[in-house]
C-alpha cells in the first residue's frame, strides 16, 4: 500500500473541508471520476462528523486521515483518538419510515456504509481507526 | 454553497447551489427556518447547480419537510441530479418529498390552494 497524501488537525467541523478536500484530491489522483470521487468524500465527511461531533471527552480530539492505494484498492485510513466507536456496529435506519417518521440525522453511517466497498473498525493503542476501501476503476 | 431566494408568486423557492456538507448546513437552515418562522407555506427548494449533499444538508430537507406539514403548507424540490439525486434515492428520501424537473413544473405543483 502506497501513502498518496495524509493530513493530520483537530477533530472540529471547521477542519472537514480541508479533510475532505484532501482525500478526494488523493481520490482523484488514484483514478476515480468526479462522481466516485463525489461518493468518497462523502464517505469522508460522514465518518469524520461523527468524530467532530461525538468523539470529544472533555479534551480535543485529534484525527488523522492517510489515503492509500494498492493495484486494486485505495483506502482512507481515519484515526482518531477520542472515545470508542465503532459505526460498523449501527444499526441500518428504517429505510420505510414515512417522512413523519425518519428521525432527523441518524443517515450518514448509514451513508458512509453504502458509498463503500469496505468498511473496517479496530480500536488500536487508544484510538480508533475506520478504514473506508474503494475499489479502483479498472484499465489503469 | 450559494443561496438564491426568490419569489415566484406566492411560492418561495430556496435555490442551494455548490455544496451542501456538514460546514454549509446551517446557512441552508437558517433560511428554510426563516421562511418556516414566517408562517410560510409554499416553499419550493431548487437544487440546480448543487454538487454535493452529505446528511448534514439531508437533514435540512427534512427539516424543512417537518415544518411546512405543521405550517399546513407545501414543499417541493426540484433540480436532483448527479449525485445529489444518488444520495436521496441512497437514503430513500426521494419518494418521500414531491419532486419535480424544474422550478416552473415544482411552482405548479405548489399553485393553487
Amino acid at each position: 500500500m502506497g501513502l498518496i497524501a495524509a493530513k493530520k488537525a483537530a477533530a472540529e467541523l471547521e477542519n472537514l473541508g480541508a479533510f475532505v478536500a484532501c482525500a478526494s484530491a488523493a481520490a482523484r489522483s488514484a483514478g476515480f471520476g468526479s462522481s466516485r470521487a463525489g461518493e468518497i468524500e462523502l464517505a469522508v465527511e460522514e465518518a469524520l462528523t461523527n468524530v467532530c461531533k461525538y468523539a470529544g471527552r472533555g479534551a480535543p480530539v485529534q484525527a488523522a486521515l492517510a489515503c492509500t492505494e494498492d493495484a486494486s484498492v485505495f483506502a482512507v485510513e481515519l484515526v482518531d483518538d477520542g472515545k470508542p466507536f465503532d459505526p460498523t456496529s449501527l444499526p441500518d435506519p428504517d429505510m420505510n419510515a414515512g417522512i413523519e417518521d425518519r428521525p432527523i440525522g441518524g443517515l450518514g453511517v448509514f451513508l458512509m456504509k453504502r458509498v463503500c466497498d469496505a468498511v473496517r473498525y479496530r480500536r488500536e493503542d487508544g484510538r480508533n481507526v475506520l478504514r473506508l476501501e474503494f475499489r479502483k476503476p479498472a484499465g489503469r | 454553497m450559494e443561496l438564491v431566494q426568490k419569489d415566484i408568486a406566492d411560492v418561495v423557492s430556496l435555490n442551494f447551489r455548490g455544496r451542501l456538507d456538514a460546514s454549509t448546513a446551517a446557512q441552508a437552515e437558517e433560511a428554510v427556518r426563516g421562511f418556516l418562522g414566517s408562517g410560510g407555506r409554499k416553499l419550493l427548494i431548487n437544487l440546480t447547480g448543487l454538487e454535493y449533499i452529505s446528511s448534514a444538508g439531508l437533514r435540512v430537507l427534512l427539516i424543512a419537510s417537518k415544518g411546512i406539514k405543521a405550517n399546513a403548507g407545501k414543499l417541493a424540490l426540484c433540480g436532483l441530479s448527479g449525485n445529489v439525486k444518488e444520495v436521496m434515492d441512497i437514503s430513500g428520501l426521494t419518494g418521500l418529498f414531491i419532486v419535480a424537473e424544474g422550478e416552473r413544473e415544482a411552482a405548479a405543483l405548489l399553485a393553487g390552494d
